[in-house]
């Protein structure tokens, strides 16, 4: 159970979120222009790796904002909170 | 009868007897006793039977670790079963019986088992399922399996749950945990001692060794007064730390009443508490290893320190004449307390060619038998003697005549909750043990936790780690050798190491031979460790024999993982207050009482009680679901659709944003008009629909399904979050605020004036599928007319706290037209004869829009919208999609059952499907069974007659317009 | 204009079966009445319309604003929550039309509950339904927040205390108001389950 520093209503536990998986995911456009395979990539493909991902959550029981979120998928340590629409930080744990 | 009490004890109450109840019989004990302490005072040593063989158990340990003492506790609603009686605190009028025993656990049927044991070797589940057939096993196997009963009748007592905030969480009250506690506190920190027992004090309850120059008693007694003086420091004992999360968050089982008589309890049982702390000490101790031996299972072997537990804090002395068999020195502690206590010291048996120990017993006159290892020992339903010999190996040198035998095999750190905290393990060779080794919390172990054994090391180095140093530890004393089987040595068979699920050593050697060699795969394939105790006295033993099998140090061979809870935790400190009617908290309507008063039959649907339909008289679900519905086609009725969602939006981008969220165009929408809207998720799969009106140029009011408004208001807020943040839109979720009564029928209109409105209701100026605000009975008002029933239908929404007094406005005035109330169940047949779609029933996860008829609307929008591209998938422009469609009966009978599948083509028999029955209705309106079905193809199959199957009946129908009724919505227009 | 064929007008009445409690050092008491209403300005258009509508400058995030009648508190970025007086309220609300598509308005007193908690035991009845930390040290007066109650929601501000004891304002979703009623209050403490 995560504790996570919401940009906004400050630490709060991780059962007042909802996870909305992968961050940073551009939504291919128009329509009409964007073939079979780039779609799946956009709506299946992930990183899934092992170690920091980055990942967009939302305070559903509290400000109800999305935000950005680098946390490591094996210890589960946050290494960053960042707004919407920011570019990914620099963490510690990128190569 | 072996047991018996002295007249010590530190944490018994003499002057208090208590009386309870074993196995139907009267027993007496004193306050202060565990259930287990209470029994071995009264001489009973057979506790239970084993799982599988239901060989005669006895005590072995006397905490959490215990795998034979499991026990129901009380009866009927009240019953636990498999509780551990270490852990059951004695009461007056306490009532247990032992489990997994029949007729009795002295005298066991099934201990029949034991004597076929070759037949039914580790792994024999999973073998019988292959051979010859499980079947021929299961009935008996089920019936000899398991443990305790389980309850049938729903828990009398409540339970909650707590969230507390913490500096420091030191667990463990021992005399590292109270080091640590009050070192913590000493800068100010909020700190929260927590102890399993109900006594606090850990170790130095049954030790007798001085600390600091005090007896253990006094440096216990003097460091809680000082922590208990301190405000920031909070103790609560009879609570277990049961899980160690993420982020230093730790779960707490607090036992509130179990200690209490019956009939003394009230309020919580047990409150589950979820502690988020900067840091925690583990200060968990270490549970000591049994020895394995032949016939060490035998009632009266005996863990020694919990032997010398049970004298010291109970008085209660298990036997009269003791073996003590160690390759350590606390046996030697143990076997003094046990002389103490007024036991007789056969000998002590010490793998170890020499130990100073040895002289400290020489001059207590006890044998000391050094380089000697136990080899077997005989008794059948209590130890009688102990063979002796060399470590190394070869057949016994001597036989000790003994009722009890002690055991000190060495000491496991308690590491479970360093593990779940994501904590590494060492194995440290000189005390043949896991270890702590790299923590990635906060989250240091201290004391016997961490393997410091000496109390008096153990106390300093919880003083320095609580104030932020590193644990210095010191060379421990190591343990002595340990007497090994040869692979296939017969003896192994009766050498235990997990006493509960009856996994002996030939066990891991047979799992062995049989390449089952990871320490997960003999966990599953012997059931070693899966046992309620979870392998706290058996995990380390397995993987001692696995390690010399394979010759493999331990350290390679590794633990099985670690997960919470570290002890058994009731389900219904889990549930807290979620039960009964706070599983899943319903809303009520506004008109809820009126309505109940009026004969509404309610149903939870989409997390309101709504009324399914309303009971006139005596009179059945379908007669009154008819009368509804023609009180609707022919005069008036009233529907509550207050939980329909109702979302606001509004900005300049507000039409642009809907455009991209609704399958159907709105730009284009005039001010107070009404659209049919149809979303998808992004995966083009029709997700919701509704109704939205634009109530002002970038202001809507958006409809969806009840139900869905707290979703539809999360999905609008991601895409404005996330993907869209260009767009100025603000959105705000305003269901609960407004009460809605739907009035429908020809007679709508009458009954909408008779109330009383300053809107003007003509046709001319509120057509159908538009949107005015007014006065209704005085009170501001939001009115749609819109229809899901195909009748003139007015929708009148009023701030939440009229609609009560709105509903019997409508009753009353609607009185003279007959007015009917109609619940979902009628709506929903009005639907169907008017062939409109319901999601959830008529789509399900593969339909899109193109398959319900929305394919031309897409097709005249140019705009992207939510899921659009997905439409397009290879998969979405298959001929063959099932389609929605219209099915007439035309064989004469009633209504198809919805789910019934429509064969394909030409075939009678059900092979294959080409779609289902997805609503299915009588209609009073034509008087005929109506359908609606997706079907393959379908709307290309207009007039086609098919047959449909459903659990081995045909029937025939034909494809038609699901339009049944009024297709051209005449009646809407008026 | 009404033609009200002898229907009375429209009687207001709250969610029904709802009670306050006093017990065990905590008390809930039901502010009937109590105006509740939102306010929302487009992303960053606070600094420009907060103190023409409010007349006071913007508060400090996560706090709220005291005006005479009527508390302003945060909520979010650019929402703010109205609650006190309900004729202010609306007032409020009213004046909001000033700024156009650029501010959502809207009452919210017949969508919600509003309770007071306050004692000794207010603290631990929270502790039991809401993992925010509502300590002394974690939540001053003129805090808020919003958090989960149990499985539903809940808006909660310290007021100042009263005899020395903390008072906390709670404001549900009037269909849960009852639910977040019986989960403060917590299992009956009288004995006899067993009797």
């Amino acid at each position: 159970m995560l504790l996570i520093n919401c940009p906004y209503c400050g630490p709060r536990a991780e059962l007042e979120f909802r996870c909305g998986g992968e961050s940073h995911i551009q939504r291919p456009g128009p329509h009409g222009d964007v073939d079979d395979e780039s779609w799946a990539d956009y709506l299946f493909y992930r990183q899934n790796p092992k170690g920091e991902h980055r990942e967009r959550w939302v305070h559903a029981a509290g400000c109800r904002r999305w935000f950005n979120v680098a946390r490591d998928t094996v210890t589960h340590r946050i290494n960053a909170v960042y707004m919407m629409g920011e570019s990914m930080p620099v963490t510690g744990d990128v190569q | 009868m072996t047991g018996w009490r002295n007249n010590a004890g530190t944490t018994i109450d003499r002057a208090r007897r208590v009386n309870f109840t074993w196995a139907g019989r009267s027993y007496e004990g004193f306050e202060g006793d565990t259930l287990a302490s209470a029994l071995l005072a009264n001489g009973v040593s057979i506790v239970g039977r084993s799982f599988k063989y239901h060989r005669p158990r006895g005590l072995i340990a006397a905490g959490l670790e215990e795998p034979n003492g499991i026990v129901q506790l009380e009866a009927g609603a009240a019953t636990i079963p498999n509780m551990k009686a270490t852990q059951v605190e004695l009461y007056e009028g306490l009532v247990a019986s032992p489990v997994n025993s029949w007729p009795s656990a002295t005298f066991d049927i099934l201990a029949v088992n034991s004597l076929v044991k070759r037949f039914i070797p580790a792994a024999f589940y999973y073998k019988t399922f292959l051979w010859p057939n499980w079947h021929l096993f299961e009935r008996w196997i089920r019936k000899a399996a398991g443990l305790g009963v389980a309850p049938q009748h729903p828990d009398p007592d409540p339970y909650e749950h707590r969230f507390e905030h913490m500096d420091t969480l030191v667990v463990g009250s021992g005399a590292a945990g109270l080091a640590a506690a009050e070192a913590a506190a000493a800068n100010g920190a909020q700190v929260l001692l927590v102890e399993a027992d109900a006594v606090l004090g850990g170790g130095l309850l049954a030790s007798t060794e001085p600390v600091e120059d005090r007896s253990p008693a006094e440096w216990r007694d003097a460091a809680l007064s000082r922590l208990r003086a301190l405000p920031n420091v909070k103790i609560l004992a009879r609570t277990m730390a049961f899980g160690f999360y993420d982020h230093g968050l730790v779960a707490l089982c607090e036992r509130l009443s179990d200690h209490l008589p019956l009939l003394q309890r009230s309020g919580p049982r047990q409150r589950l508490w979820k502690v988020r702390c900067r840091r925690a000490i583990l200060a968990i101790g270490a549970f000591e290893r049994p020895i394995a031996f032949s016939g060490n299972d035998i009632p009266g072997v005996m863990l020694a320190s919990a032997a010398q537990t049970y004298a010291l804090r109970y008085g209660v002395v298990p036997g009269k004449r003791i073996v003590v068999a160690a390759n350590n020195d606390s046996g030697y502690e143990a076997a003094f307390a046990l002389q103490d206590a007024g036991a007789a010291i056969v000998a002590i048996v010490d793998t170890r060619p020499e130990t100073p120990m040895a002289a400290k017993a020489a001059s207590r006159s006890i044998r000391v038998i050094l380089t000697s290892a136990p080899v077997a020992a005989r008794g059948g339903r209590r130890v009688k003697s102990l063979s002796i010999g060399d470590p190394a190996g070869g057949s016994a040198r001597e036989t000790l005549r003994c009722d009890t035998i002690l055991t000190a095999g060495g000491w496991n750190p308690a590491v479970h909750l360093h593990s779940q905290s994501g904590g590494s393990l060492a194995f440290d060779e000189a005390l043949q043990a896991f270890l702590p080794s790299q923590s990635v919390q906060e989250a240091p172990c201290v004391g016997a936790a961490a393997g410091v054994f000496d109390m008096e090391a153990a106390i300093s180095g919880a003083r320095a780690v609580a104030r932020g140093d590193k644990l210095t530890r010191s060379v421990p004393v190591g343990v002595g050798p340990t007497r090994h089987f040869a692979d296939g040595d017969v003896a192994a068979q009766r050498a235990w190491l997990d006493f509960q699920n009856d996994v002996t050593v030939a066990d891991v050697q047979l799992a062995s031979r049989e390449s089952f060699r990871s320490v997960e795969h003999l966990k599953r394939y012997t059931t070693l460790g899966m046992a309620s105790d979870q392998g706290k006295t058996s995990n380390v033993a397995g993987i001692d024999v696995l390690s010399h099998l394979l010759g493999k140090p331990p350290q390679a061979i590794g633990t099985t993982k670690f997960r919470p809870p570290f002890d058994p935790v009731t389900i219904g400190g889990f549930a807290g207050r979620a039960v009964g009617q706070d599983l899943m908290p319903f809303a009520r309507l506004a008109a809820h009482d009126e309505q109940m008063a009026a004969g509404a039959q309610m149903e939870q649907y989409g997390g309101w009680l709504r009324a399914a339909w309303y009971r006139k008289g005596d009179e059945a679900e379908e007669a009154a679901v008819r009368r509804e519905v023609l009180a609707v086609r022919n005069s008036v009725g009233l529907f509550d659709a207050s939980p329909l969602g109702k979302i606001e939006v509004k900005g300049p981008d507000a039409a642009e944003f809907l455009q991209r969220m609704y399958v159907n165009g709105v730009r284009n929408l005039k001010v107070g008009r009404c659209r049919y809207g149809l979303m998808l998720n992004e995966h083009g799969v029709v997700y919701d629909d509704g109704v939205f009106a634009r109530i002002g140029e970038n202001h809507f009011l958006v409809g969806t399904t009840s139900g869905h408004a707290t979703a539809i208001t999360d999905i609008f807020n991601e895409w404005l979050q996330c993907e869209w943040r260009d767009l100025n839109v603000l959105v705000e979720n305003v269901t609960t605020g407004w009460a809605v009564m739907n009035v429908a029928g020809p007679k709508a209109r009458d009954v909408l004036k008779a109330v009383g409105t300053d809107i003007d209701l003509s046709s001319a100026a509120f057509p159908h599928m538009t949107y005015r605000e007014g006065r209704v009975a005085g009170v501001e008002a939001r009115v749609e007319r819109v229809s899901f029933s195909g009748e003139l239908s007015y929708e009148v929404a009023v701030p939440w706290s009229y609609g009560a007094s709105l509903w019997n406005c409508f009753m009353r005035a609607g009185r003279k037209f007959g007015i009917a109330p109609f619940g979902i169940e009628a709506l929903m047949v009005m639907r169907v004869e008017k062939g409109f779609l319901h999601i959830g029933s008529d789509t399900d996860g593969t339909t899109y829009p193109q398959d319900v008829g929305f394919g031309p609307a897409i097709a005249k929008k140019p705009d992207d919208f939510v899921g659009r591209r997905s439409t397009t998938r290879p998969d979405g422009l298959r001929s063959d999609r099932r389609q929605l469609v219209g099915l007439e009966v035309i064989d004469g009978g009633g209504v198809i059952p919805i789910g019934a599948h429509l064969l394909p083509r030409g075939s009678t028999e059900p092979r294959g499907t080409e779609g289902w029955v997805t609503s299915s209705v009588m209609s009073p309106t034509l008087q005929k069974p109506l359908a609606m079905a997706l079907v393959a193809a379908g709307s290309a199959r207009m007039g086609e007659d098919v047959r449909t199957w459903h659990l081995g009946q045909t029937r025939r129908a034909r494809i038609v317009d699901p339009r049944a009724y009024d297709p051209e919505g005449a009646r809407l227009d008026v | 204009m009404f033609d009200h064929d002898g229907s009375a007008p429209l009687v207001r009445r709250g969610p029904s079966g709802l009670a306050g409690f006093n017990e065990a050092g905590a008390a809930l008491t039901l502010e009937d009445g109590l105006g509740v209403g939102k306010v929302q300005f487009l992303r960053g258009a606070t600094a420009a319309y907060f103190s023409d509508l409010f007349g006071q400058p913007v508060p400090v995030d996560r706090q709220s604003l005291s005006l005479d009648t009527v508390e302003v508190s945060w909520l979010a970025p650019d929402e703010w929550l109205l609650t006190g007086d309900e004729a202010e309220v609306l007032a409020m609300i009213g004046r909001a039309a000033m700024f156009g598509d650029s501010c959502l308005a809207t009452n919210l007193s017949h969508a919600r509950k509003a309770f007071r908690l306050s004692g000794a035991g207010a603290r631990d009845r929270l502790a039991a339904v809401t993992p925010l930390d509502v300590t002394d040290a974690a939540m001053t007066v003129g805090d808020v927040a919003r958090a989960p109650l149990s499985d539903t929601g809940m808006f909660i501000t310290r007021l100042p205390d009263s005899e020395g004891q903390p008072v906390f304002r709670i404001v549900v979703d009037q269909t849960m108001a009852a639910y977040a009623v019986r989960m403060l209050r917590g299992p009956a403490l009288t004995p006899g389950a067993y009797s």
